[in-house]
């Protein structure tokens, strides 16, 4: 399943992202998070990835990440999600 | 003779811990082929060819001189890697261990080698070429790592396309003038609440100059399911090279450092001599002295190539780059800083860290014989001894946290190892098993990590042979044909967990059911808890597989798993979903030679109470006690029933009072479960050295250990887990 960040994820709207990505993870074994609108994303974001992608490799399942652009690579480098 | 000798042990030593590193990383690459995965091999291969040399192991050096030829051909894409180099490389590990360490082997080792070596040479001439696209990754992280490169800029941007940036750092690396920061920042979890992310932060800190060190703590992250995603869990650790001064670093935390953890250090000089250690090489030297340019170094080392044996110098003087004056200066600079580098770390033997930690309790129970005599005398004198201890006693406290800490290592390797296992395992029976680590960092005390390793194995052969189901089966199942296990570590509480979890089929409560009704562990009427019924598992001889495996099924292995856990004064909990799979939770404590502990007193006898355990002491009222069928007498504490044990009882000896609300209770817990033990005294709380004791001395599994008193008494000390786990059985 294909879940499209929104352009304006960060702290205000990452309850939502947060809940609707818990139901999906229950449901799907393989979830592409698309980050074609987003150019940056903020730590509170990147945490939620971190924790939903260790809880998936825990259960078999996969988190795949789509066009990301070289910012976004450079903030998940930072913040230890990608080595 | 004697020093040749003393080369071989260091080698022996250094083989021990590459040959650790090396295995998991075949088995990664038998996964994918990673550039920088391939070239750690050729590194790691290339160091054990230089040692076993140097410590005049010949038969060693010659051989991985051949492998490392091997690891050659594929860095530099002359050949491919498929399961004929895996099985070539893996072979070689073991035949290596086989010379080194001795072992079993039924067949000559000679004639491992030679059929090794005959691998190798066939492999050469038949494997495949890598593809190009490869060969060009492996070439910009060869760059980025700056091991092997010493290729002009032009050359390498003419024949592989790459960038400027890439090469930039090389020439950067010679200037002295930057500086090196290490930068620890622990945010508060409400940071997001006052508008800050830290991570623009951390990306302004980031472009000031170049990240030489980068450790995210994601140790507070929790897991998905318990996240509060408006809150901060990561704290970073960074070590930055630049040109901008001190002030500028600190300006980039200026609005977060009055309510955060911001520590700056200025580490440029360590940072030199690991510079220095980059730089030993000769012919690195000669570069950074600038007596040599990179094209002649580069046309230097291809003249090495072709002229195997002829050493770098030589050819520098015969070319003409340097004199035999400069050659000789740098020689004599590369000596020093060798001799630099050894001065700055020191190997040492754990057995003298076990002898300072052994001292160290020794001081303890000095100190606590200190107090009780400032106890004694009292007075005016006796408040100064008792500020005096209390001073040396914050010392001892971190003089210990200091020996722990050089005894915790990451439990990285460990897991590591594993990796091998569970591939070679998964092969043996035909099934499809990935391995996945996580937590590799969390540090454990060295003896533990050693202790625990037979239990991970058992506990890992059991998910292979048990939990993951074969391929075929997964598929109908609706699962992935590769089953997972997973290796995971983490802090909690004052304890270190360790999981072992695998996304196969499952415990079967039925079966187990049925087995332990036909051995007569229970009758069919008897109801008991998912919890006592996994007990089953771990008991001797008791397995419910149908046939016995060269793996498991004869029931032996997860008794040794409990049995070792207890030693280390750990629990073990069961997590299964029939088709889901299954969690094998190892709870264990950091330190095993001391801890902290609360001092009470039964009659005339003194016990001691691990404070870990310890929820609370109270002087219960009379009417909050009760007396429940078949659970014995309980106290009603706030909403809750809670079991109380007289200990007077347990331990048959005479007590001070009778009656539970004379006395004081103390409120224990383990694995969720509560119990309250009667005591007529709280003494008072102490660090306290655990001496073990001998074996047979006691049966009981309330009996952790004993420990010795300032007064000299010998103590008892209460395991609060296998006390419940008794009066539960």
């Amino acid at each position: 399943m294909v879940i499209e960040i929104p352009e304006d994820i960060g702290v205000k709207n990452i309850k939502n992202f947060y809940f609707q990505l818990k139901e999906i993870l229950k449901k799907e074994s393989e979830i592409i998070l698309d980050f074609k609108k987003v150019k940056r994303v903020d730590l509170s974001f990147i945490q939620v990835i971190m924790s939903a992608n260790r809880e998936s490799l825990k259960n078999g399942k996969k988190i795949k990440l789509k066009s990301v652009s070289k910012n976004i690579k450079k903030q998940l480098f930072l913040s230890g999600f990608s080595e | 003779m004697e020093a040749l000798e003393g080369l071989k042990n260091i080698f022996a030593s250094e083989a021990e811990e590459i040959l650790q590193n090396l295995e998991p990383d075949i088995v990664r690459l038998e996964e994918g082929s990673e550039p920088e995965v391939i070239n750690r091999i050729f590194r790691y291969v290339h160091t054990l060819k230089g040692s076993s040399g140097m410590a005049g192991l010949n038969n060693i050096s010659e051989f991985t001189h051949k492998l490392e030829n091997l690891m050659d051909g594929v860095r530099s894409g002359k050949l491919q890697v498929d399961n004929n180099l895996i099985e070539i490389l893996l072979g070689s590990m073991d035949w290596i261990k086989l010379i080194i360490f001795g072992g079993h082997s039924d067949i000559d080792p000679e004639q491992i080698k030679v059929k090794l070596l005959k691998n190798i040479e066939e492999f050469k001439e038949n494997g495949l070429p890598r593809k190009l696209e490869q060969l060009e990754d492996i070439i910009r992280d060869e760059l980025k790592e700056k091991v092997t490169s010493y290729k002009s800029e032009e050359e390498i941007k003419q024949k592989y396309g790459i960038s400027k940036d890439l090469t930039k750092n090389t020439e950067e690396d010679k200037n002295t003038a930057y500086k090196f920061f290490r930068i620890t920042a622990k945010f508060k979890e409400t940071i997001f609440e006052n508008g800050i992310d830290p991570l623009i932060i951390i990306e302004d800190l980031a472009s000031l100059g170049r990240l030489t060190g980068r450790r995210i703590d994601r140790k507070k992250l929790p897991e998905f399911k318990d996240l509060d995603p408006e809150k901060c869990y990561l704290n970073w650790d960074i070590t930055i090279r630049t040109k901008h001064p001190l002030e500028k670093i600190e300006d980039v935390f200026l609005f977060v450092k009055d309510d955060n953890d911001i520590k700056i250090e200025d580490v440029t000089k360590e940072y030199k001599v690991k510079q220095n250690l980059e730089a030993s090489k000769l012919g690195e030297i000669m570069l950074s002295e600038n007596i040599i340019t990179e094209d002649e170094l580069s046309k230097v080392l291809d003249t090495q190539k072709k002229d195997d044996g002829k050493k770098i110098a030589e050819i520098m003087v015969e070319k003409g780059y340097a004199s035999p004056e400069d050659v000789k200066y740098a020689l004599e600079e590369q000596d020093k800083i060798k001799k630099k580098i050894e001065s700055t770390t020191v190997r040492v033997a754990t057995g003298k860290l076990d002898s300072l930690l052994n001292l160290l309790g020794e001081i303890v129970i000095g100190q606590s014989a200190l107090s009780r005599v400032a106890e004694e005398i009292g007075g005016g004198d006796g408040e100064r001894l008792k500020s005096a201890v209390y001073g040396l006693e914050r010392t001892t406290r971190e003089f210990q946290e200091q020996i722990m800490s050089i005894r915790m290592i990451p439990i990285a390797p460990s897991f590591e190892r594993f990796k091998r296992f569970v591939r070679d395992t998964a092969k043996e029976y035909s099934k499809e098993i990935k391995l996945v680590i996580d937590g590799a960092e969390t540090e454990l005390d060295k003896t533990v990590i050693e202790k625990i390793d037979d239990p991970l194995k058992h506990m890992i052969r059991n998910s292979i042979d048990h939990g993951i189901e074969m391929p075929d089966e997964r598929t109908k199942s609706g699962k992935d044909r590769t089953g997972i296990i997973t290796l995971r570590a983490y802090h909690q509480e004052g304890n270190v967990y360790i999981e072992v979890s695998d996304d196969g089929r499952g415990i079967d409560k039925k079966k187990l059911r049925k087995k332990a009704e036909q051995i007569g562990l229970i009758r069919p009427s008897d109801e008991i808890t998912d919890e006592k019924l996994y007990s089953f598992l771990f008991l001797p001889g008791f397995s419910t597989a149908e046939k016995v495996g060269s793996l498991s099924g004869r029931g032996v292995g997860m008794d040794v798993v409990k049995t070792n856990v207890d030693e280390l004064r750990g629990s073990i909990i069961i997590n299964t979903e029939q088709g889901k799979g299954t969690t094998f939770i190892i709870k264990l404590p950091l330190t095993l030679a001391i801890i902290d502990g609360m001092l009470v007193r039964v009659g005339i006898h003194t016990y001691i109470i691990p404070l870990l355990s310890i929820i609370e002491s109270i002087q219960p009222e009379k009417d909050s006690l009760k007396t429940v069928k078949n659970q014995g007498e309980v106290l009603h504490v706030r909403g809750q029933y809670v079991s109380l044990l007289r200990m007077y009882k347990l331990f048959n000896i005479e007590p001070e009072f009778k009656n539970p609300w004379e006395c004081l209770v103390v409120i224990v817990e383990s694995n969720g479960v509560s119990l309250g033990i009667m005591v007529d005294e709280v003494i008072g709380q102490q660090q306290i050295v655990i001496k073990s004791m001998q074996s047979g001395l006691t049966k009981s599994r309330a009996i952790s250990g004993a420990s010795i008193l300032g007064d000299g008494t010998v103590t008892l000390i209460i395991d609060v887990h296998g006390l419940i786990s008794e009066l539960a059985a």
